[in-house]
């Protein structure tokens, strides 16, 4: 597990991670505090698999490259550890074997921000439904690796705070657009 | 990969597996004899997972294999990343030694002594790369959380985003504001309170002005350009990228700006630079106040101080800035010398004569960036980024409309004998004077014509007045209010002595400065005061007269901008009525010959504007002006 710098304990992270043909798959992380203003910001440039890595990844490509590869670089990166990590791709969620930071799969209303418009692609999970816990809170359902059952303490322990009124998919709208701002080639025509 | 030629299988090695809970070797073997090569591989149970290596062995047969090795692991993508100002300061508020973060007090508004971490409105310096970032981040969990947020409303649907300006060209000063809240989550998360929900456009005026070095707010009067300053200055200072802003105003609208400032963001102290020099030098040197609001007529005054190196404001916002459109004035020399980072202009007239005046806006913005002899649809794309103009028909669809009435009045028998008379002589004159006529001698007949058609000088007869005390009649009797304008304040007393059964009060310029807020509140709360009169110089800008329904324009001002501005006194954000404007104008008369070549400058100025965002010549020119009596600009004056 890599080590962050600092921690946070009222931050909190959002990643996002699009595939966008024939570009590749990039992603960007974004730390904001409680009043949702912005912490940190991390992002990659494009990563297009290879031959190889697609044959021989076959369906796990997805979680391959978003969470062993692109979120893993950007959680460890970041300077400000948050309270808990969530992403709109479930294929990142694979990233929880790389840090040790709670990580949480929003599932819900993404198409508003962005996830899956304009020839993005949001990288899936190729798990079995039972590799998955889910939890809903407030207008969320969440979704994590079985495997971390105690991640859950820490999304409680935000509901608790009294988080879950805030918007947690606007952020990841910020993040879009910063990747396309990022990445003008890939912006839609 | 090329597929090999003869080959029957494929055995995939991998040694790590760590999602699959083992550590063992994984050998896999897919025999693809009657497959092409690809296709064998991509059946669905032929997959890795976090494999750290792997070999492939292709089997050819009987043959002893060939053995290609591929690399799968591989370094971590590169990342670009850095950390926000306000990074620093939130964890240095979760030290234990720190205070817990407060959603309403913000760790970094400086206007409330907080920690700001602030770059002097440096875009260069907003984003901090992290390779030169200290390690503050050792600092543990506050012990009391925070109720994240605040108390934000998901559903509120309406986002107002901030878009970096055009000219902000490193990638982290633009994603500085790309990942900035929409401003709707700044204002509930830091608690702001509004006097009233602002418009959506005004959001937008807002965003527009947050993220911009330079910026001219153009909305037309009465779109709330006062209400969008201050906000737009409210939220920079929370955000810690303001410490000292500087915002000159003309003299009378001072109190004005007091007020707003009072309403809109109440917790922001503001110095007004005002009395004695002495006095003035310490508040210009004040450093509690990150608000000064000075007036034009003193920069003159105060000009050494500005020249002080020590000076240097992270904002200089100038309202109603047609005010430095002449560039060669001392006042706009002074202005423009103000050492600052940000340099905003608010004018509901960016162009009031000619395209020169937005030139002269813009050597106070970026100086050099525009020319006098750029051609029009250059100046409107070099322009565009900078200026938002929205108009009340764009924005403000329900807003009540403004009705135009044209009182087209004919001279009484002695104002007409009067004005003939006048005329003749005036004309002979101008005739007489040959080459050495210059345009002032034509302005003074125009104004002593245009003083007849208001009133007789010899009998005191107007057939305005009497169309004035009628309508009077009616709006006092219906318990409403009018303004009068007109450009003399002599033609006011003598309209105050008229009217005087109404409780007529005046604001012009000569009623003393500290007097005219007191004038506009008995106007407003008194209701038996029907009627204000206002001349076109004082009144025009900055009033909030938005329950007054009447409007009368007396006479005609040279310009159709400043009428506007001074029917956009009462019709304004607020009013809840239709507000009805009179237009006097003596047929047959110079105030005619006048009203048609303004309304044909109008028509100018409305189509310019729409299509390019730069409106063209409102004001007359010289040969407009000798044209309204039928004679041409000598050649003298040409030269001139």
């Amino acid at each position: 597990m890599e080590a962050h710098q600092g921690t946070a304990q009222h931050s909190i992270g959002f990643a996002s991670i699009r595939e966008r043909s024939p570009h590749g798959y990039f992603g960007g992380f974004l730390v904001v505090n409680t009043l949702a203003r912005p912490m940190e910001f991390h992002c990659t440039l494009p990563i297009v698999p290879t031959r190889a890595q697609q044959i021989l990844f076959g369906k796990t490509l997805d979680e391959f490259l978003c969470g062993e590869q692109i979120a893993r670089a950007l959680l460890t990166k970041s300077k400000i550890k948050p309270k808990v990590v969530f992403t709109d791709c479930p294929a990142a969620l694979s990233v929880r074997h790389w840090v040790d930071l709670p990580v949480f799969l929003i599932v819900g209303d993404s198409e508003r921000f962005g996830s899956e418009h304009e020839g993005f692609r949001v990288p899936s999970a190729s798990r079995a439904e039972d590799e998955f816990s889910r939890l809903q809170l407030g207008d969320y359902q969440f979704q994590w690796l079985s495997k971390y059952a105690n991640d859950s303490r820490a999304l409680e322990g935000l509901h608790d705070d009294g988080v879950f009124p805030l918007d947690l998919f606007e952020p990841f709208s910020r993040i879009n657009e910063a990747l396309s701002e990022a990445n003008p080639r890939t912006k839609a025509a | 990969m090329p597929s090999p030629d003869g080959a029957t299988a494929i055995e995939v090695e991998s040694t790590f597996f760590p999602s699959l809970g083992t550590t063992s070797p994984f050998h896999l073997t897919v025999d693809f004899a009657d497959h092409p090569f690809t296709h064998a591989l991509q059946i669905d149970d032929v997959a890795i997972s976090n494999a750290s290596s792997c070999s492939v062995s292709i089997l050819c047969g009987i043959e002893s294999p060939k053995v290609l090795a591929i690399q799968l692991s591989q370094p971590l993508p590169k990342t670009l990343g850095f950390s926000f100002p306000e990074s620093q300061s939130w964890l240095k508020s979760e030290s234990p030694a720190g205070k817990s973060p407060n959603p309403s007090a913000p760790p970094a508004n400086p206007a409330n002594g907080g920690e700001g971490n602030s770059t002097g409105g440096d875009a260069t310096n907003r984003c901090v790369p992290n390779s030169a970032e200290g390690s503050e981040s050792n600092a543990s969990p506050a012990a009391a959380p925070p109720k994240l947020f605040g108390s934000t409303d998901v559903a509120t649907g309406k986002r107002t985003r901030l878009n970096p300006p055009k000219d902000l060209v490193r990638l982290e000063d633009r994603l500085y504001y790309l990942l900035q809240p929409p401003l709707e989550t700044i204002v509930q998360s830091a608690k702001l309170t509004f006097p009233f929900q602002p418009f959506s456009y005004q959001m937008e005026g807002i965003a527009f002005l947050f993220p911009r070095n330079a910026a001219i707010l153009a909305d037309e009067m009465g779109l709330g350009k006062t209400m969008q300053a201050i906000t737009a200055i409210r939220m920079l200072l929370l955000s810690g990228e303001l410490q000292n802003t500087l915002l000159i105003c003309p003299k009378p609208l001072v109190t004005n700006w007091v007020r707003e400032f009072r309403q809109w963001a109440p917790e922001i102290p503001v110095a007004v630079i005002e009395g004695d020099s002495s006095k003035r030098a310490w508040v210009w040197s004040n450093p509690q106040a990150p608000v000064k609001i000075a007036n034009y007529e003193l920069m003159l005054r105060d000009s050494s101080v500005i020249d002080d190196e020590s000076l240097h404001f992270d904002l200089v916002v100038l309202d109603e800035a047609q005010r430095i459109k002449n560039r060669t004035s001392t006042t706009s020399e002074v202005v423009r010398s103000i050492p600052r980072s940000r340099s905003w202009a608010l004018t509901g007239t960016p162009i009031e004569n000619s395209v020169e005046d937005l030139v002269s806006i813009f050597e106070f913005l970026s100086p050099g960036y525009l020319r006098d002899d750029m051609h029009l649809k250059s100046l409107g794309k070099a322009t565009r980024d900078y200026i938002l103009r929205r108009t009340k028909d764009k924005v403000l669809t329900d807003m009540p409309p403004r009705l135009f009435r044209k009182a087209d009045l004919d001279l009484s028998q002695e104002q007409r004998a009067s004005y003939r008379a006048a005329e003749e002589e005036g004309i002979v004159h101008l005739s007489e004077l040959g080459e050495s006529i210059t345009v002032q001698h034509v302005f003074e007949l125009v104004l002593r014509l245009k003083q007849i058609c208001n009133f007789d000088p010899a009998t005191g007869s107007s057939t305005k007045m009497e169309r004035l005390e009628a309508d009077m009649e009616e709006i006092a009797a219906s318990g409403q209010k009018a303004i009068v304008f007109s450009q003399w304040v002599e033609t006011l007393s003598v309209i105050a002595d008229k009217l005087d059964r109404f409780n007529p009060l005046q604001y012009h310029g000569r009623v003393p400065s500290n007097k005219r807020d007191g004038v506009i509140e008995k106007f407003k709360n008194d209701p038996n005061c029907n009627v204000i009169l206002m001349s076109y110089g004082a009144g025009a800008v900055g009033l909030n007269l938005q329950f007054c329904h009447y409007v009368f324009l007396f006479d005609r001002w040279w310009n159709p901008a400043v009428e506007d501005q001074a029917i956009n006194r009462a019709h304004r954000l607020g009013v809840k009525q239709p507000v009805t404007v009179t237009r006097m104008m003596a047929v047959e008369t110079i105030e005619q010959r006048i009203d048609e070549v303004l309304e044909q400058k109008r028509a100018l100025f409305n189509t310019l504007f729409a299509e390019t965002g730069t409106p063209g010549n409102l004001g007359l020119s010289q040969h407009e002006i000798f044209g309204l009596f039928g004679l041409s600009v000598p050649k003298f004056a040409k030269a001139a």
